[in-house]
């Protein structure tokens, strides 16, 4: 009865309306004994920001990139921001592209929160599948493709990582990589001449200093040594040249806020304050753990508590005793709302003096008020890129060993700890995009490593068709290392616009095949969960 | 009819509410004392609505935090609450604020209790310019 079921919720944001039918034709078709799939519609983000508070929680959020103007970084702030906040954590962001070059364009967007990316035009079947293992982990509409395996080949996987601070002499990078060695190597694009084979590290830290990832490194630029003739690192004067001529291009949002709230009314107003303060970058937060650093990372100016229950209260006490009884003079503002106690009293209690109490709840005027007083922070000698500039999208290069190719998922060995849902770039036999899942494939261990299973994302059609015809090949030839296959991104596709749009939808299946899935399902359910067998990974979902 | 300003004292020491009540003799009109927690929720219920509450945090039989809790469930939201604490009370000073602890001061050094309990009967009085407050008070802080 469809009473007992259990609701699921869609969220699509500015989808295009052939989509949008797509979405629903297909979630209308999974629905079956146990689930009812809403699916909640909004014109853009703003409006799903105004409406964050009355929908809930959605388990997917699909939402198109195609016709939006990225000349300034707020896009990305929105979704880092809706991202970095826990409620929305594990829900999977599914982003349509019209093209790759628009996805490469706008590939910073994977460090702020996207998780999956679709090409415009691209098999909408493969796309669903996808989409549903990454938001249920259920197989249920995952396809069987052909599988060239047998082998393994050596191969440089590269991991998308985000440049988060330029210094003189150093970078910091966020990445979910930590890498247990003491330099990383690293492919940086800030500019044609940035050469360098291996970064040193300097620090590590947990969690991304700006991006949401799991971890950060300080890394050292290894400049070259004027001494030595075939030394071909990067020369100090050319990094100091293209600093002193890029002043242009740092970002305005040098002042950082914390804000730590547990309404969603208030991560909203959060995200229309950062579109009014340009030069303020602001971090919020459901809850504050003092294990990520996050205070002395970020070394907010001011910070923002929104007191809500006795849970919140506990943390308020943590976070000053952080402030109050560390050996650093870093003593930010602290303004705390929605307290029945004064200014005073919370100032004797938590022994911490520049601290401001309101019984007030946080609202927009307000905090546009304090805001306005933040001034810029000027001459520092670090800065950072606005998060829309491409130029802070690095790679960190993993060696790997390719086990198994299909047209839609790779998988691959390695001994470096890859979390679930990392996203890595991969050039032959095309570019293209992965995104590590928990394996729904038996795949054999690596004594002291790990095999992983990845989605191939980020492609266009043409592109797809041509793996199709790789793996074909690499079936038919057995291969120890690549071939080479001519690829034409123009090659049409020979399918008819018909054909393919009646393969698009999934089909309804016939009832046995039904009744088969839904024992499947039972015993799935009943069993430990893909993400808790995925042998203790870290996951970003 | 004049509002007389009434202050309800709260300490199981003799000695100390009536120290309390002779430095705040010019502040209020009358004083209403009790002995304990157990004591101040009964004359609370026959004296009250009252412009302050100074009250020890840490006493027998129903300490101050008990107190200030059981009068905030009778719906008393507002009645400031200043606080005797003494080494040791951070417990349940961080427990009072939960409730609204309007103050604190160290036992015996009450050189500071007028003006504290000057600040919280004016505050009660002119609760509509809370708004002016926040910002003003945000600026001073902002500009050190």
């Amino acid at each position: 009865m469809k009473n007992n079921k259990e609701n699921r919720y869609i969220s699509c944001i500015g989808v295009q309306s052939e989509i949008s039918l797509d979405i629903k034709i297909f979630f209308e078709s999974a629905d079956e004994s146990f689930f009812n799939y809403i699916i909640k519609e909004f014109t853009d983000i703003n409006h799903f920001l105004k409406e964050i508070n009355s929908s809930p929680i959605p388990n997917i959020i699909i939402m198109s990139f195609c016709d939006l103007d990225f000349s300034t970084d707020i896009y990305h702030e929105y979704i880092s921001t809706i991202k970095g906040y826990d409620a929305f954590s594990s829900s999977p962001l599914v982003g349509i592209f019209k093209n790759i070059k628009c996805l490469n364009e706008k590939s910073s967007l994977f460090g702020t929160g996207v998780n999956y990316a679709h090409i415009l035009g691209n098999d909408m079947k493969q796309f669903f599948a996808n989409i549903y293992y990454l938001s249920f982990e259920d197989e249920s509409f995952n396809r069987r493709y052909a599988t060239a395996k047998g082998f393994s080949i050596e191969h440089k996987l590269q991991a998308l990582v985000y440049i988060s601070q330029i210094s003189e002499e150093s970078l910091i990078i966020d990445s979910d990589i930590n890498s247990k060695d003491e330099s990383v190597s690293a492919e940086i694009n800030l500019f044609e001449d940035f050469k360098t084979d291996n970064l040193p590290i300097i620090e590590s830290f947990q969690k991304g200093k700006v991006f949401n990832t799991f971890h950060s490194d300080l890394l050292k630029i290894p400049f070259s040594s004027e001494w030595d003739e075939k030394d071909n690192n990067l020369q100090v004067d050319t990094y100091e040249t293209w600093l002193s001529m890029n002043d242009d291009i740092r970002s305005s949002r040098n002042e950082n806020i914390l804000f730590y709230t547990k309404s969603l009314s208030v991560l909203s107003m959060t995200c229309v304050l950062l579109a009014k303060h340009s030069s303020i970058n602001i971090s919020t937060r459901q809850s504050f753990n003092p294990d990520d650093k996050e205070l002395y990372k970020l070394k907010a100016s001011i910070i923002f508590f929104h007191l809500s229950n006795e849970e919140s209260y506990n943390e308020l006490d943590v976070l000053i005793n952080e402030l109050s009884y560390t050996k650093s003079s870093y003593s930010p503002i602290v303004v705390i709302f929605n307290t029945k106690s004064s200014s005073d009293a919370l100032k004797k209690v938590y022994n911490y003096n520049t601290l401001l109490a309101t019984d007030k709840e946080p609202n927009a005027e307000d905090l546009n008020d304090m805001l306005n007083l933040v001034k810029n922070k000027e001459g520092t000698n670090s800065f950072h890129l606005p998060k829309n500039d491409v130029r802070l999208v690095a790679k960190y290069n993993i060696d790997a060993m390719i086990t198994s190719i299909t047209e839609n998922e790779i998988t691959f060995k390695s001994y470096i700890e890859i979390p679930m849902y990392s996203i890595l770039k991969l050039s032959i036999p095309i570019e293209m995009y992965l995104l590590v899942i928990p394996p729904f494939r038996s795949l054999s261990s690596l004594p002291g490593g790990h095999h992983y299973q990845s989605l191939i994302m980020g492609i266009s059609d043409a592109r797809s068709t041509y793996l199709r015809k790789y793996v074909n090949t690499l079936i038919s030839k057995k291969p120890e290392e690549w071939i080479h296959l001519d690829f034409d991104e123009n090659t049409p596709n020979t399918q008819s616009e018909n054909d393919k749009r009646a393969e698009q939808i999934p089909a309804r299946e016939n009832d046995v095949e039904k009744e088969k899935k839904e024992v499947a399902k039972e015993q799935v359910k009943s069993n430990l969960s893909i993400r808790e067998r995925s042998k203790g990974l870290k996951s970003k979902l | 009819m004049e509002n007389k300003i009434k202050i309800f004292i709260i300490d199981d020491e003799e000695d100390i509410r009536e120290n309390i009540a002779d430095l705040l003799e010019d502040l209020a009109d009358e004083f209403i004392e009790a002995s304990d927690g157990l004591d101040a929720m009964e004359k609370y219920k026959i004296h009250e609505p009252f412009d302050c509450i100074v009250c020890d945090i840490n006493m027998p039989r129903m300490n101050g935090v008990e107190v200030i809790k059981a009068i905030r469930e009778l719906g008393d939201e507002k009645t400031p609450f200043i606080f005797f604490t003494a080494f040791g009370s951070r417990a349940l000073m961080l427990q009072s604020v939960k409730y609204g602890a309007f103050d604190f001061i160290d036992k015996p050094h009450f050189e500071n209790l007028t003006e504290i309990v000057s600040n919280a009967l004016n505050i009660k009085k002119t609760d509509d310019t809370k708004d002016e407050n926040l910002i003003s008070e945000y600026k001073k802080l902002f500009d050190k």
